[in-house]
């Protein structure tokens, strides 16, 4: 079973997306801040990362470069999810490596089918 | 002189009196010469001419006494003898008129020696008669009598010759005066002809000075300056006039005073007003001089010293805000009216109200330009689009939960639901969705309207973005039934805009006509028109209510015959956005219950279009 982590400060969005992707047979890990998304990133080397932008402690962008300095999370494919849709912070995300950006609200159908296609294509 | 001669009248009267008396003087003075020639002529006649007359006279006596002894010695004695006593009385009648006449120098002596001679003459006479013999006397006439004879003769002729030359002379001393006459009859018209120019002259002069005077004064009162004044110390007929154009004079200062003082009442008025309107206001003349200046238009360049009629640039160092009140002079179709200045170092907003006065002739005369101070409303809509978009974020994040969730449990992946449930969780996930469109537009629309949607601009072919819009609704049209369509466009028509806006806007109109249409036809149509380019979109619908066909293009405006609420309520006002943005212009004709028509019209290309916008 692919293991996921969700990185969200929102509870609810946790909550749902963490159902969804279980019903979608996903493992799923959790976590409400930056730290806390690096710190599991390193401990349960998920398959791929869903990645908020706007977080407590460390911001989206600042988490993903701590995990590319990291060899052993380096290599995870992240998905950004945010509220945010204007054109730059689409380009800033996915110049520095990102490998998609899905903009808030997001649509279960979406998510899955691009979740679907980054996993097949490792 | 002609100080004391005061009417015109007289002045006149006295030169041409003064030049009679010169003319009579002339006269005068010529009539004096010629009485000179002529008694100097005279005097040659009684002198001279008295004194040879009596020689001849003399002459002539003398030779008859001489002839009077020749018949003595011819023996008629007593004829010879009477002969000799009578012409004896005749020279001495001759000789005492010639004594009378003495003039010259010279004359007394040769008579003197003529009346000696003629003495010896006589007594050798008496001693002659008192001879016997014929014989005798004959020898003592020729001894003694014939040579005193023309010894007295050549003294008598001597006498004429004295006179004659005299005579000469007199003639010469005549010609001379004559000559000298002349010279000073001459010398003396020519004074006169010098002083009597001179008289008209001054007299004239004396004449036309006042005039002059008046004719100057009347030029500067016809040029308005009531203040002229014509001094003048004549109390004749021009001093008269004088008097009465200074009443003149006095009136109209009068009558201007009043007439200043109201026009400077109204002026103080306009310009308190002016003064106190809050907005900067100037006024520019067809030279973009500028006439006038508020307070506040002052305060807001610093303008401390401001001097009339300088160019505004001279005055306004601001080449933004020329060029938009120039453009609005032209009547150039002004979208976007507002400047942004940088007075005081601080950036300010502004919005150019321009407003024409035009002259006779329908030219542009004056130009009234206030300026509306807009920063506090552009930082109030600054934040209100932040506000928006920070709003919408906001949203979004909740609704993915509430989007999703609900999608989980209609979808029964979390267990079993029933029928009811079933349409109230459909029913919460499309107003979800309605929710998200919102979101969605309400962020389009602030982006736009806070300028942070850049309006990519490029040719495109009309006709073909037309066709690739209306494609995907053919679908939805066959769903309702209705037709679309497509009228003849020219293939060579080309608009520069931002194409992908252009085509949202085109779908935006037919979604809108979609929403609203029930049966018949939406129709959409092009043409180019100058160099702009103007889309039709009309359908068959229910059609927009007049009060509202200014309004619809306001955020979440409907009109009132609409009974279900479809859409976000936002579409047609991010539409006027877009057009706007492309300095263009959309608006609507519409019938209720016939249909609606809407227009809307953005630059056409042309080669130098890059630099248009």
């Amino acid at each position: 079973m692919k293991k996921i982590l969700i990185v969200d400060d929102e509870k609810n969005i946790l909550l749902v997306l963490k159902i969804a992707l279980k019903k979608a047979g996903y493992e799923t890990i959790l976590a409400k801040d930056g730290l806390e998304a690096i710190e599991k990133a390193r401990e349960q080397k998920p398959d791929l990362i869903l990645l908020d932008i706007v977080l407590p402690k460390l911001n989206g962008y600042l988490v993903y470069e701590a995990l590319q300095e990291e060899p052993k999370t380096a290599k995870i494919p992240v998905v950004f999810i945010s509220a945010k849709s204007e054109k730059e912070d689409i380009d800033k995300a996915l110049d520095l490596g990102g490998e998609d950006y899905l903009t808030k609200p997001l649509e279960k159908e979406k998510l899955l089918q691009t979740i679907n296609e980054i996993l097949e294509r490792r | 002189m002609f100080k004391n001669i005061k009417s015109l009248k007289s002045k006149i009267f006295f030169g041409y009196l003064l030049i009679i008396f010169i003319l009579f003087i002339v006269t005068m003075w010529s009539i004096i010469n010629f009485t000179n020639l002529s008694d100097s002529i005279t005097n040659i006649m009684v002198e001279n001419y008295n004194s040879i007359k009596a020689c001849e006279s003399m002459i002539e006596s003398i030779e008859r006494q001489d002839s009077a002894i020749l018949i003595i010695l011819n023996g008629q004695i007593n004829k010879g003898k009477n002969t000799f006593l009578k012409n004896e009385k005749d020279f001495y009648k001759w000789l005492s008129r010639a004594e009378d006449n003495i003039t010259i120098e010279g004359e007394d002596a040769v008579i003197k020696k003529i009346d000696n001679n003629y003495l010896k003459f006589l007594n050798h006479f008496d001693t002659f008669q008192n001879l016997e013999t014929t014989s005798n006397k004959r020898k003592y006439y020729n001894s003694n009598i014939f040579s005193l004879f023309h010894e007295i003769k050549n003294k008598i002729r001597e006498l004429r010759k004295l006179n004659q030359n005299q005579m000469l002379k007199a003639q010469k001393k005549a010609n001379l005066r004559a000559d000298h006459a002349t010279v000073s009859t001459i010398i003396i018209s020519i004074v006169a002809i010098v002083i009597a120019l001179f008289f008209s002259f001054y007299l004239s002069k004396q004449i036309l000075k006042p005039i002059e005077k008046l004719k100057k004064a009347v030029t500067e009162v016809s040029n308005k300056n009531f203040q002229y004044k014509i001094t003048m110390r004549t109390s004749n007929e021009i001093g008269e006039l004088t008097k009465q154009f200074n009443n003149m004079i006095e009136r109209l200062q009068e009558y201007e005073k009043i007439n200043v003082e109201k026009l400077v009442d109204e002026k103080n008025k306009s310009e308190a007003i002016v003064n106190n309107i809050n907005n900067p206001l100037m006024v520019l003349d067809n030279d973009n001089q500028v006439i006038l200046l508020n307070h506040n238009a002052k305060k807001l360049f610093n303008i401390i010293n401001y001097e009339k009629n300088k160019h505004f640039l001279e005055l306004i160092n601001y080449e933004d805000l020329f060029s938009k009140i120039q453009k609005s002079k032209e009547k150039k179709n002004m979208s976007n009216n507002s400047v942004k200045l940088e007075i005081n170092n601080k950036e300010k907003h502004f919005k150019v109200n321009t407003n024409n006065i035009l002259n006779e002739s329908n030219e542009v005369k004056y130009l009234v330009v206030t300026l509306e101070d807009i920063t506090k409303l552009k930082k109030i809509d600054n934040m209100k689009s932040e506000f928006v978009s920070t709003v919408s974020h906001e949203f979004r994040t909740p609704l993915t939960s509430m989007n999703m969730g609900l999608e989980l449990i209609l979808k029964e992946e979390v267990g079993e639901i029933n029928d009811e449930q079933k349409e109230l969780i459909e029913a919460a996930l499309e107003d979800t969705e309605r929710l998200k469109e919102l979101v969605d537009d309400l962020l389009d629309l602030s982006k736009i309207e806070s300028g942070k949607i850049k309006m990519n601009f490029d040719k495109f072919n009309v006709k073909n973005l037309i066709e690739k819009t209306t494609n995907p609704f053919e679908k939805q049209l066959k769903e309702k039934d209705l037709d679309l369509k497509i009228d003849e466009i020219n293939d060579n028509i080309y608009a520069y805009a931002d194409p992908s806006k252009i085509s949202w806007v085109i779908s935006n109109l037919i979604g809108n006509a979609l929403r609203y249409t029930d049966s018949g036809y939406i129709k959409i149509s092009a043409e180019k028109k100058g160099y702009r380019i103007y889309f039709y979109v009309e359908d068959t619908g229910k059609g927009i209510p007049e009060e509202y066909q200014d309004k619809i293009f306001d955020k979440f405006v409907r009109a009132d015959n609409t009974e279900e609420v479809k859409g976000t309520g936002l579409g047609l006002a991010i539409v006027k956005e877009i057009v706007s943005a492309h300095n263009g212009k959309i608006w609507v004709d519409s019938k209720e219950g016939e249909g609606s028509k809407f227009i809307f019209h953005i630059p056409s290309f042309k080669k130098d279009n890059n630099k248009e916008i």
